[in-house]
């Protein structure tokens, strides 16, 4: 698993690629804390995550609460078909937005 | 690995040893062909199973073997995973409210959530000492590579 962040318009990029265990999700959180303490919208760019396990999810809904305390933006991209059904058993679908690409989500307003 | 005689994995009580199952179950399934789509939801249930085990299973600090056994046929897989941890049937487990909002969602029981709806069957067993949990996956003939 590698997780980095970057910076396109007003909005944190962070890209999570490879697979995300419940070995290495702690380090994913901590990152993600971090982001969701310093940013109020953020992307995540999942075109290269391959697997994530619930304690990943964990992590994502980690950083979505703290942006939401503070009515930030939070969006997900170019996820693939297999972790989008991960996401809808979960029912995570319902409160992540996700989106096709990084311009749709990017271009989809404030 | 012979394909007809299963496959028999022992671990310890680690997270660490993911990666080792991970591994063989990966081989498991390009051995049996299967279709890369089940090959990640299996994946993805030895994880939650395993991680539970580790993580919630042991009053002590101590080494545990973890044993996971995998068998194919010709329309389904199955996996069993024993352990030799407090007694605790999963699929007793309150059901996870996905329809909650995410300011009330939790983490716990999610992993179980998923391991009833990515696999066909679930089945607990009480041992003398520990527990066993069997899971099923059947093959499609589209979820089988030819």
């Amino acid at each position: 698993m590698n997780v980095r962040e970057g910076k396109i318009d007003s909005f944190a990029l962070v890209e999570i690629s490879g697979r995300v265990t419940s070995e290495n999700s702690e380090t994913l959180k901590e990152f993600l804390q971090e982001t969701g303490k310093r940013e109020q919208k953020v992307l995540i760019d999942c075109s290269a995550l391959e697997y994530i396990s619930s304690t990943g999810l964990g992590a994502l809904l980690v950083l979505l609460k703290l942006i939401q305390n503070k009515n930030g933006i939070l969006r997900l991209f170019c996820v693939s078909p297999r972790i989008l059904e991960v996401f809808k058993i979960s029912g995570f679908d319902k409160f992540f937005p996700i989106f096709p690409s990084l311009e749709t989500a990017r271009g989809a307003g404030d | 690995m012979k394909k007809d005689e299963g496959v028999e994995l022992k671990l310890p009580n680690s997270l660490a040893a993911l990666t080792e199952l991970h591994a063989v179950a990966g081989e498991f399934c390009r051995q049996w062909a299967i279709h890369p789509d089940i090959a990640f939801k299996v994946d993805l249930v030895l994880d939650e199973l395993f991680t539970n085990i580790v993580r919630y299973g042991y009053d002590d600090n101590g080494f545990h073997e973890i044993v996971v056994r995998f068998k194919g046929r010709h329309d389904r897989i199955r996996i069993s995973i024993e352990d030799d941890a407090r007694h605790f049937n999963p699929l007793l487990a309150p059901e996870v409210d996905i329809d909650a909002p995410a300011s009330e969602r939790r983490i716990g029981g999610l992993g179980i959530h998923l391991v009833r709806n990515l696999m066909d069957q679930v089945r607990y067993q009480r041992r003398p000492v520990g527990n066993r949990l069997i899971v099923i996956k059947r093959l499609g003939k589209e979820e089988k590579q030819i």
